[in-house]
């Protein structure tokens, strides 16, 4: 039985509350918030890149450091998108449409007020609803067994697959190429070598780290390389007293910021789905309830509360089935669940059964996170926008180097650094053919636990898969997996049937 | 919709050849296969098969799911309308991607010179390479970024996190 959730929030903030854990989250927020103003650098980027510079710290610091990045980084799309019609991460696509144009109209440091105040209230209250939800989560895991965890994994392949990205079957391919990558070292229960071309460094495991920040990190270096600065309009004009204009803006407005923060935390809760989905749902949700909604889109700062509260929100409800059930809600949870396994953390629902303390430290982690990006969104946004007109050419080495060292760090290992470029190929050849990264990725660090489940599952039942259907949750979790491969196409059907039916009509 | 085809709608240039593509577009598919069929030509016979259930259950979806996407992609590939020969095609894809290609190079190389000349040797050869490479000419903003990297590197990594780096002949 886990402990009640106050006991453990009040033994997670006597882990949290140190003068160490609040200069990283510090460090994290700021160099989240830099690196997410960097357009076309997501966060999911600045998550991998730094996830190898954990490596020396403790399992709780390190998670404490990312999930700060994570906050950083979210908001740090929303500077070059309020300034330069840029944004900064997928999830401020949406502040674009009704920030640019406040800024053409004289108010972008109003309009960077209302993206700070409503992406740290956005997240603080999230994370604190989700902190709460921790403990029926946490008694839910326990009834997962093997057999529940295999076809979870299965489920959350195909959800994932289906949800990122515009082509399932593709999606799908990815999704199992990465099982297949994971399956290439030795026999777990034998020890006998599969699939290692001879390579010791991938006779024990697939190291996952080199596999995330190629596939992320240097996949994007490929791109960037092409670009001779990141943006070259410098005509940026800002000021306090309006930042702080629009901060008060955003406490006049508390219906507009709860009902962006509720549907980024729904949203966010999904597998598969991102930012990029909740920030556009809730702007569309804003513009239909709005009394004018013509004017969203044309410098409405409503259009700003909806998008950036709602993709702060994601941040903690991403992080609910990446905690409980080993499935990322986003590409950078995907990250997210590397760093889980890099410190030792097994992700799935033995997580919240065994790892409830590290759990809640990192919910607690993005409240501290938002407190403190409050403050250090409005110290430096106001010229973090610079960042954006450094030429490309500088950050590209800058980049590689930063991520050739740290994927040699986590084994001393040179094999990691070819690897790690290897599959930034990888990733390369994939943007350019429409294959989501994060379905490879997740059947990379899934790999070893679905395939465990499945060796002990097939243990116990004496090598007969009808056990895999053999309890309720199962079953649920099969049904669930054979809706989410069909939903897209059997949408489609109907919706070819009703628009030929519509014709027929006309 | 790749890069390559947005940048031919928006400058309206002549299609890629159908060979061109097909290289690009079947290269992820058709190694997703030969990875498959590398790992039952190495497993198959030599491992018992009960423990063998479970990954060839992942090389038959995957088998299955590449294959569906293989037809789909050859049925585009012979409605495509190609306006430049494969030589021509090939040549502008290298002229569109040569900062990408050049990084490439200059990466492996970079990756490829650190364990003989050492670790930070080969990182500075290296990122002055990629600036040269992105079209940075300026020695003194080079210099600069080199500088500052090679110092965060060494006191994060060497100092804080007591890594070793592999070391030329230099020591360094």
């Amino acid at each position: 039985m886990i402990p009640l959730q106050a006991d453990l929030i009040i033994e997670a903030l006597g882990v949290l509350l140190t003068l160490e854990n609040f200069i990283f989250i510090a460090v994290g927020v700021t160099f989240g918030m830099l690196a997410g103003s960097i357009p076309g650098f997501t966060g999911t980027n600045t998550v991998a890149i730094a996830l190898p510079f954990t490596l020396p710290m403790s399992a709780e610091i390190a998670l404490v450091t990312l999930s700060a990045i994570y906050v950083g980084a979210n908001y740090g799309g929303a500077i070059p998108a309020v300034l330069i019609n840029t944004p900064g991460t997928a999830g401020a696509t949406a502040t674009v449409l009704d920030a640019y144009p406040m800024s053409q109209q004289g108010d972008a440091s109003k309009a960077l007020g209302i993206s700070i105040f409503s992406s740290v209230i956005g997240g603080f209250i999230a994370a604190l609803i989700i902190l709460f939800l921790l403990q029926p989560i946490g008694e839910l895991a326990f009834l997962f067994t093997n057999r529940e965890i295999f076809v979870l994994g299965i489920f959350g392949l195909a959800a994932v697959a289906v949800a990122i990205g515009d082509n399932i079957r593709k999606g799908l391919v990815a999704g199992f190429l990465g099982l297949l990558i994971a399956a290439m070292p030795v026999d777990p229960t034998t020890g006998q070598r599969r699939l290692d071309f001879g390579f010791f460094g991938l006779y024990d495991s697939v190291p996952f780290v080199p596999v995330v920040v190629g596939l992320f990190a240097i996949s994007e270096l490929f791109y960037l390389i092409n670009k001779a600065a990141i943006s070259e309009d410098n005509s940026i004009d800002t000021s306090y007293k309006d930042i702080f204009e629009g901060v008060r803006y955003v406490i006049t407005r508390p219906v507009a910021l709860i009902r962006a923060m509720g549907i980024g935390l729904v949203v966010g809760s999904m597998p598969g789905a991102g930012t990029s989905v909740a920030n556009f749902v809730s702007w569309g949700a804003a513009k239909s309830l709005s009394n004018d909604p013509d004017s969203f889109g044309e410098g409405n700062p409503d259009g700003v509360i909806a998008s950036e509260g709602s993709n702060s929100a994601v941040t903690a409800g991403s992080l609910v089935p990446t905690l409980a059930l080993g499935i990322p809600g986003s590409g950078t949870t995907a990250v997210m669940l590397a760093a889980l396994l890099l410190h030792g953390l097994r992700p799935g629902p033995e997580l919240m059964q065994n790892f409830a303390l590290e759990a809640n430290v990192i919910i607690l982690s993005l409240l501290v996170a938002n407190i403190f990006l409050l403050f250090a969104a409005l110290a430096v946004s106001k010229y973090l926008v610079r960042v954006v007109t450094m030429p490309a050419n500088l950050i590209v080495p800058a980049i590689l180097a930063l991520t050739v060292i740290g994927a040699f760090a986590m084994r001393s290992s040179m094999f990691d650094v070819w690897l790690m470029f290897l599959f930034g190929i990888v990733g390369f050849v994939m943007r350019e053919n429409n294959y989501s990264m994060i379905p490879l990725i997740l059947g990379v660090i899934l790999g070893p636990i679905i395939e465990g489940a499945f060796l002990r599952s097939m243990l116990v039942s004496s090598n007969d898969p009808l056990y895999f259907f053999g309890s309720t949750i199962a079953i649920i979790l099969w049904i669930l997996t054979v809706v989410a491969l069909f939903i897209q196409p059997i949408s489609n059907v109907i919706r070819g049937v009703i628009a030929s039916q519509t014709d027929l009509f006309k | 919709m790749t890069s390559t085809e947005a940048e031919n709608e928006a400058t309206d240039r002549p299609a890629h050849a159908t060979g061109t593509l097909a290289v690009f577009r079947l290269a992820f598919p058709i190694a997703g296969l030969l990875l498959a069929a590398l790992y039952v030509e190495s497993t198959y016979g030599r491992i018992r098969l009960s423990n063998l259930y479970y990954p060839y259950f992942v090389i038959g979806v995957l088998s299955l799911l590449t294959l569906v996407v293989l037809v789909n992609e050859v049925r585009a590939l012979v409605s495509h309308q190609s306006e430049l020969g494969f030589k021509q095609s090939a040549r502008r894809s290298i002229i569109e991607w040569r900062r990408s290609i050049g990084f490439a190079f200059v990466a492996i190389a970079y990756i490829w010179l650190i364990e003989p000349i050492g670790f930070f040797i080969a990182t500075a050869i290296g990122m002055v390479g990629v600036m040269v490479v992105g079209g940075r000419r300026d020695p003194l903003w080079i210099s600069i970024v080199t500088g500052i990297i090679l110092v965060f590197v060494y006191v994060m990594f060497v100092q804080i996190m007591g890594l070793q780096p592999p070391q030329g002949p230099l020591g360094i």
